[in-house]
């Protein structure tokens, strides 16, 4: 099971990580969705955002605009980032989980959809 | 940026429409116009410069999806402009740009109208604020934890409780050698604490004489001694509501450590020349490059203050103990050097970059900052190479240098191995030079060579 946080702003992906408040999250298995839920975090420190989200269990994160900063203790926090991505959020997720991503990842053979993908030297992810 | 708007306008009636391109391209601001879907359908050289986005790219795409402003989601300008009918200006906004850089910008908003007075769209302009942010951090030393460049695994561990650290009211030790980044860590921490709006007052406790140390932190009224003429804030009163910051605290003196005791215990200290105690509300962060353990047991430091102070420790690392962040630093100070003395070095040398990397640097990051200064008073090019850095990174040094440690290491083995074979064999040349499988006129020029006394 692999839960996935997008940051959005109405149905599109938030432009920047560090100022979205809300973030879609949905756990994913087989390709299959099994839940989904909005979240708000109002916070203005990226770092604490980034926490929250660890609690919440986020194992990868599709975003759009994000700092080197931010990447940087994503990736110490062992999640999984695939940044620069733009569009509507559904349809970014179903293509994400269509090209088997999830799975790859899973297998430890990680492929973004534009090969763009950030890993924990710890973990592997 | 107002007569830019209005020459947008003007370019209409006075000038063809190619020429109002070249001006507008010519001109340092970016400027992008948006139809009323918010989407681009013009994207000047600037904008492409400023956000690394090429006007390909950008035309005919969102403009919150290329700007990547912090204020698009929240106080969009141009949503303003199209509610209010009013031009509307930021004064500090910050965008993201394509390769993750956060660049501070201000920025004015207006609409665009047809011929009828109709809207059809919405013009904004933005400028770079860099080298006037990067000049107000120095004077105002604002670092958040953005500034701390680093991908090393000991300093992200210390990342990774910063929140937790500054949201409690906790004092903070902060060990580390000279030029680690005590203060910048100790700034960083204050400025993401619920006391971000009050002030940071920095005290170098080796910088006061002892015998103004006290009257300096705790302050004095008028008449407690000859020359207090008027009541005199302490350090303490100035960082009230907010952070004091100790540095080098190790080299208090005993008397004050007690009373920095109980400031810490008791929350109140009294002036100089004051009768009742006066409450402090102020968080501690203290620093120090000394083991404060050792200095303990040399009762040069109270173990009570100690332990007082050492409620969270932050340890940091020496440079040489985390190299993986050198070329980061290089970069970030290369940019902060650009932006400062308005160069356009693009880089340095892999040459002078091996150079770098193998330095141990006793000054840590300040002396690399240093360095990299020098490197840029001496440059002349767009690349820094190894002979724009200080004489004792200049090469013929260093390989005369390295030259000289192997060879004086096999000197010292070979004349160790050649005074224990005499001894093996009672002095016996003829045997010591058989068993070294050396002529024997060969042995007698190295024992005379190395003076080994038989």
């Amino acid at each position: 099971m692999k839960i996935i946080a997008i940051p959005h702003f109405g149905n599109r992906i938030s432009s920047r990580f560090d100022t979205a408040q809300q973030f879609f999250i949905v756990s994913v298995e087989n390709g299959k969705i099994f839940k989904k839920e909005n979240v708000l975090i109002i916070d203005e420190n990226p770092f604490k955002k980034i926490n929250i989200l660890k609690n919440f269990g986020i194992d990868i994160l599709i975003c759009d605009g994000l700092t080197k900063s931010c990447e940087t203790y994503l990736i110490s926090k062992c999640i999984q980032v695939f940044p620069w991505k733009q569009g509507n959020i559904e349809k970014i997720l179903l293509d994400f989980i269509k090209k088997n991503i999830i799975q790859k990842s899973l297998n430890k053979d990680i492929g973004g959809i534009n090969n763009e993908k950030s890993r924990c030297s710890d973990c592997g992810w | 940026m107002k007569n830019g708007l209005k020459m947008k306008n003007k370019f209409n009636t006075r000038f063809p429409c190619d020429h109002a391109d070249i001006i507008l391209d010519s001109i340092s601001e970016g400027l992008f116009t948006v139809d009323l879907n918010m989407k681009i359908t013009y994207f000047n050289r600037a904008a492409e410069r400023i956000t690394g986005i090429k006007k390909g790219k950008a035309l005919g795409k969102y403009c919150f999806e290329v700007l990547r402003s912090n204020i698009c989601e929240t106080h969009c300008p141009i949503k303003e402009s199209f509610r209010s009918g009013k031009e509307i200006k930021v004064d500090i906004a910050d965008i993201i740009c394509s390769d993750g850089k956060k660049i501070p910008i201000s920025l004015n908003s207006n609409l665009m109208k047809d011929k009828q007075g109709k809207i059809v769209g919405a013009v904004e302009i933005f400028r770079d604020l860099s080298s006037i942010e990067e000049l107000r951090k120095e004077i105002r030393k604002t670092y958040t934890f953005h500034d701390i460049i680093s991908k090393n695994h000991k300093i992200l561990e210390i990342f990774n409780y910063i929140p937790q650290i500054a949201e409690s009211d906790s004092t903070v030790l902060i060990e580390g050698p000279s030029g680690s980044g005590k203060e910048l860590f100790a700034r960083a921490i204050h400025n993401v604490s619920f006391r971000k709006d009050y002030p940071f007052v920095a005290v170098n406790c080796t910088a006061l004489p002892e015998t103004l140390l006290e009257s300096e932190l705790f302050g004095y009224l008028k008449g407690a001694f000859t020359d207090a003429k008027i009541n005199k804030p302490g350090r303490f009163a100035l960082a009230e509501n907010g952070t004091l910051f100790l540095d080098e605290v190790d080299s208090l003196p005993l008397s004050i450590q007690v009373k920095l005791l109980r400031v810490l215990q008791e929350k109140e200290y009294e002036p100089l020349g004051a009768i009742k105690p006066v409450k402090a509300n102020v968080r501690i962060i203290a620093a120090t490059r000394s083991d404060l353990v050792s200095l303990i047991e040399k009762g040069e430091f109270r173990d009570d203050l100690y332990f007082r102070i050492n409620v969270i420790k932050i340890v940091l690392p020496p440079l040489k103990e985390r190299r993986d962040d050198i070329p980061l630093l290089i970069t970030h100070f290369i940019e902060k050097f650009n932006k400062k003395m308005q160069r356009n070095i693009s880089g340095i040398s892999i040459d002078a970059m091996r150079k770098l990397m193998s330095y141990d640097y006793p000054g840590n990051i300040r002396e690399l900052e240093n360095i990299i200064e020098h490197a840029f008073v001496m440059c002349k090019d767009s690349e820094i190479k190894i002979e724009h850095l200080p004489p004792k990174f200049s090469s013929q040094n260093n390989v005369d240098s390295i030259s000289n440690t192997i060879e004086t290491g096999f000197n010292t083995a070979e004349k160790q191995i050649i005074i224990e074979t005499l001894r093996k064999n009672n002095g016996n040349k003829i045997k010591t030079a058989h068993d070294l499988g050396l002529h024997r006129t060969t042995l007698w020029r190295k024992i005379k060579k190395y003076k080994i006394s038989l």
